[in-house]
């Protein structure tokens, strides 16, 4: 059941991701994204990455997508008839596409190093930690929250420091742009 | 999947009486604070009212307005009724005894009433009605941003038990309920859950003088029963929730040894004044106008919270009890 | 240090309107900050010990000769970019040029500009000094995004707001095909820092595949810069924009991303596979150092708008710094380091330059002057005045563009200003790499050193295009010397002008004593190259030899 949806759950993110771009409607492709964005989050939850598929459900789903409805929502985009834009640059861009979908499946089958992030790599990432622990306490630490905390705040402060910057900015920004 | 029909069938069937006289208790509330009777012509002091109420909405005609979009149009009470239902699976009644101990329960909390609001977004959309889509938009401008204080009053909260699950945090309310300390807190969480949950007075998606019904003004019968029971449904929830938050969810105060029954007696109770406190907030005052309602949020909130969010964790580390 | 100073200023901002600081003296402040701060990163550029690169922060981060060098570099051409912030005036005073110099300097917004740009700032000496894939991508989105917020600073412009968002929504591809390369990179080898990348792919996976998401990677940077295939935004967003945006736009990320570059190519060694004559990535450098040599020259000729033109000249430098920097040699490297000198230098002060004279066109103006609608080339395409335009146009009611200089009779900028004028025409000579100026020197250490490496083809490309370039920069001294200008003036207009010449025209002491020392280092760098070139040849040495 987990392994059938593991592999239907990716399959119906791309078919809506295909939806997105053909929908008549704005409102629909944007409700089609949003189906891209559950459905990654339940990839994310099957494979156990319950906290990084929660916070994506939150601020995915539940506020950019959220934003990009109310917004689309609010325009008269009916009259928008996307099928009858011009489409000279067609050709170019699915000459451009498939050489890139076929380089990259190339390159995907190189990857046979195994998926790296679970949690306890992320512990071992961080050397002078696993080195002290031993190995009861390493259970414990084998909770989402803990283990990304202690990525974030031992093996990656600085990182955590600029990201919080880059949201100062963004803080800012919006002052600025409204003054 | 511990989640089994029958668990999930024990919690919904009371869930739903609860609705219904949480409704019947909100008619009589209401009724004596205004000086009047309230119901009381169906059953002994109008007992059977929440019945007959949803029997006719069973059979009334479900009316489906022309050029409505219809999918999206039965599709967003299901959503609605469905997220709201879904909250409850990580709530502990007594120790030990959620349908599912989730480690990040509060943020599959977060998470579900973030969902919430696309049911009032597409409700309104898809019916093609202005009033409807005025409601929607409203209602949507307001969920989306009580979000952001919602959240950092969480994670205020969160951050001194230091735990996401919801039976850590009640455990780690055992030498005093957080009420106690974090009084100031408490005040602008009564604040933020009114407005999360679409009550008075801050009930602007469906104040009935400009917009009719707000979202689901064109809803009729069964998906509006739905609406109804998601709205009151999210309110138990919120207040099941604040008392888990402030209230020390299933402890009494003082160690004194419970059973089982006798804690989800007592988180019943605290929910309940919880939940008199909505109705009677309710009943108290007026309505405000949208902007003031926004202003409210993004210029007097959200600064607060960004001190409250910064200063608890400083009293915290000053006085070395960081979890 | 740039750290704590922004939590200063951003703490000490809502005190401003307390105590009543002038904006002024808060961009003092922020200039004194970088320029401190560059200090430190000079003291602390210390051959022996940082010689192979010192991590820290945990390995995020690698500090070597070269990095620090970079690091003050960009620092101090920052704080001389920042003194232009002190002209900027707010879009308010544009709309009502009644508005007095007090309610100018105490606008709360131009309050916030130093501190954007400082955090923009310390994003690029963050993404100089960074050895791990997410540590340069934040980077690059810190030092970035606040570019993005300062493009739509006159959001009540149709074309400034047209041209922010097309520069957003570039930075948005570009970031995304770094995202994509470095995911892939991160999935061939599970790690994200530059050298475990390295490591790995040098055990014998094969570079092959490590090949694409280098050069995702690779184009990505290519993107932001503007390179040649990929410069299509450029000149659309430097016109649009506020001139004081375009300076910083046109100088600082680049230096940033042309640093990135070549730590990328240099510090993670993936370029010591790659980079072979034959590679893959060699011949995209070169590449698009030709196509950005050819094309910048070519469409450079074609415009009339001299922000316009300044991007495509823009776009031709950066096919000789891509030139110099795909040679891959000791003595490139060098070219390239001083060929980058020169060119901040040269397009610093022609921005100083640009933006005195808009200043004094704001001056005289108040209002509506800078940023207007695009005129229509097709009008009157022969008119020679269409030069300044990008300075200065004023759509007047007869919707004839109108083109002003700092007195409203009919004068050539020369006469009105000769000092000005002159340290202009000194840029553009430099920029053409007339040979006593700094700029020749640039160029000529850039083709010799292609020479050297055998490629005559690109070197005479080069040559050539340098000629064109040349044609269009004296066709704006030709203007700014020789013609007088035209008026159409109405009367509501007249009026505005005779304020105007009442009211001081002069460009700011502080803005005319940077000029006059740009071009000063222009002019006499010839006198006195040895301590500028012995450092560079010092550092690109360390770069190879360590």
């Amino acid at each position: 059941m987990r392994l059938f949806l593991l592999e239907l759950l990716p399959f119906l993110a791309l078919v809506s991701a295909i939806f997105v771009i053909t929908a008549d409607n704005p409102i629909l492709g944007v409700l089609f994204l949003i189906g891209v964005f559950l459905t990654v989050s339940g990839y994310l939850a099957l494979i156990g990455l319950t906290f990084l598929a929660l916070t994506y459900l939150i601020i995915y789903v539940g506020a950019i997508a959220i934003l990009f409805l109310f917004v689309v929502m609010m325009m008269d985009l009916n009259l928008l008839d996307l099928s009858e834009l011009p489409s000279v640059s067609f050709p170019v861009a699915a000459i451009l596409a498939s050489s890139l979908l076929a380089s990259l499946i190339s390159l995907l089958n190189q990857c046979n190093i195994p998926f790296w992030f679970d949690s306890l790599n992320l512990i071992h990432l961080i050397p002078s930690l696993s080195s002290t622990l031993s190995w009861s306490s390493t259970f414990h630490l084998i909770e989402h929250l803990h283990v990304l905390g202690l990525a974030l705040y031992v093996a990656f402060p600085l990182l955590l420091i600029i990201v919080g910057l880059i949201l100062l900015l963004a803080i800012i920004g919006p002052i600025v742009l409204c003054l | 999947m511990t989640l089994s029909f029958l668990d999930s069938l024990i919690l919904v069937i009371p869930l739903l009486g609860s609705i219904a006289y949480l409704t019947l208790a909100e008619r009589k509330v209401m009724g004596s604070m205004q000086r009047r009777l309230g119901p009381n012509q169906v059953g002994s002091y109008g007992l059977l009212q929440p019945l007959s109420d949803g029997l006719k909405l069973l059979v009334k005609e479900s009316v489906l307005p022309s050029q409505a979009n219809k999918g999206l149009f039965y599709l967003a009470p299901f959503i609605t009724l469905t997220l709201s239902l879904l909250g409850w699976i990580p709530i502990p009644f007594a120790k030990a005894s959620p349908l599912a101990d989730m480690s990040l329960g509060l943020l599959y909390l977060m998470a579900l009433s973030s969902l919430g609001v696309y049911g009032v977004l597409l409700a309104g959309w898809s019916a093609n009605s202005k009033y409807a889509f005025i409601g929607s938009l409203r209602s949507t401008a307001q969920l989306v941003s009580y979000e952001l204080p919602f959240a950092l009053l969480i994670l205020i909260v969160v951050i001194i038990p230091g735990s996401l699950s919801l039976s850590h945090i009640i455990e780690a309310q055992e030498p005093v309920w957080y009420l106690v300390p974090l009084l100031p807190i408490w005040v602008l969480w009564v604040m933020v859950v009114v407005a999360e949950t679409n009550r008075a007075p801050f009930d602007l998606p469906e104040s009935e003088s400009e917009l009719v019904a707000g979202f689901f003004t064109e809803h009729s019968a069964l998906p509006f029963a739905y609406f109804f029971l998601a709205e009151y449904g999210s309110m138990i929830l919120i207040s099941v929730l604040s008392s888990i938050l402030f209230l020390g969810g299933y402890l009494l105060p003082g160690d004194i040894s419970t059973s089982p029954v006798l804690e989800s007696l007592v988180l019943g109770v605290k929910s309940c004044f919880l939940l008199f406190l909505l109705i009677w907030i309710r009943a108290s005052f007026p309505r405000v106008r949208f902007d003031q309602l926004m202003y409210l949020c993004w210029a007097g909130l959200i600064p607060i919270l960004f001190g409250l969010v910064i200063l608890v964790p400083s009293i915290l580390v000053a006085f070395d009890i960081l979890p | 240090m740039v750290i704590l100073s922004i939590l200063l200023l951003a703490a000490a901002l809502p005190f401003s309107s307390v105590f009543y600081f002038s904006s002024i003296v808060i961009n003092r402040v922020a200039i004194l900050v970088l320029l401190l701060s560059s200090l430190l990163a000079f003291n602390t550029l210390l051959l022996e010990p940082l010689g192979v690169g010192v991590g820290i922060y945990g390995g995020v981060c690698l500090v070597s000769v070269i990095s620090q060098a970079f690091d003050c570099f960009i620092l101090a051409s920052g704080s001389l970019l920042l003194v232009l912030a002190t002209g900027i005036l707010p879009m308010k005073s544009l709309y009502y040029w009644s508005s007095t110099r007090e309610e100018i300097t105490h606008d709360p917004l131009s309050k916030l500009i130093p501190l954007i740009l400082l955090l923009s700032t310390l994003g690029m000496s963050c993404l100089v000094t960074s050895s791990d894939l997410v540590t340069v991508y934040l980077s690059i989105e810190l030092q970035s995004l606040p570019l993005y917020i300062l493009a739509c600073l006159y959001r009540d412009s149709e074309p400034a707001t047209s041209a922010a968002l097309k520069y957003f929504l570039i930075g948005a591809l570009s970031s995304c095909l770094f995202l994509l390369g470095s995911s892939l990179l991160y999935a061939l080898s599970g790690l994200t820092s530059l050298e475990g990348v390295y490591l790995v792919s040098s055990l014998g996976v094969g570079y092959s595949g490590f090949l694409i998401p280098v050069l995702f990677i690779g184009l990505a940077v290519l993107i932001k810069l503007p390179a040649a295939p990929f410069h299509y935004w450029a000149p659309d967003v430097y016109d649009g924009v506020p001139t004081l945006v375009t300076s910083w736009l046109a100088i600082m990320p680049k230096i940033a991303l042309l640093a990135f570059l070549l730590l990328y190519q240099g510090l993670s060694q993936i370029g010591g596979i790659v980079v072979t004559e034959q590679s893959v990535w060699g011949f995209i450098l070169l590449g698009s150092a030709l196509l950005s040599l050819v094309l910048g020259a070519l469409l450079g000729v074609a415009q009339y708008r001299i922000k316009r033109m300044v991007a495509y000249s823009t776009i031709s430098h950066l096919g000789f710094l891509l030139l110099a920097l795909g040679l891959v040699t000791p003595q490139g490297l060098e070219a390239y380091l001083f060929y980058l000198f020169q060119y901040v230098v040269t397009s610093s002060n022609l921005f100083f330059v640009l933006l005195v004279y808009s200043n004094q066109v704001l001056e005289t103006w108040g209002d509506s002057t800078v940023f207007l609608e695009q005129p229509k080339p097709e009008k009157d395409p022969s008119e020679e005045s269409y030069w300044l335009e990008g300075l200065s146009v004023m759509r007047t009611p007869t919707t004839k563009p109108l083109l002003i200089s700092s007195e409203y009779n009919r004068i050539s900028c020369f006469h009105s200003n000769p000092v000005l004028a002159l340290s202009f025409a000194i840029c553009l000579f430099s920029m053409a790499g007339i040979p006593p100026l700094i700029g020749f020197f640039g160029k000529l250490l850039v083709l010799t050193t292609a020479l050297d490496s055998g490629y005559y083809f690109l070197v005479f490309i080069a040559i050539l295009v340098s000629v064109i370039t040349t044609g269009f920069y004296l066709r704006v001294i030709r203007v700014l010397f020789f013609d007088s200008i035209h008026f159409e003036i109405s009367r509501s207009t007249e009026m505005i002008l005779r304020r105007a010449v009442l009211s001081e025209s002069d460009p700011k002491p502080l803005h005319s004593m940077v000029i006059a020392t740009l071009s000063l280092i222009i002019i006499l760098f010839l006198a006195y190259p040895y301590p500028s070139l012995n450092s560079l040849h010092l550092i690109a040495l360390s770069f190879y030899f360590w």
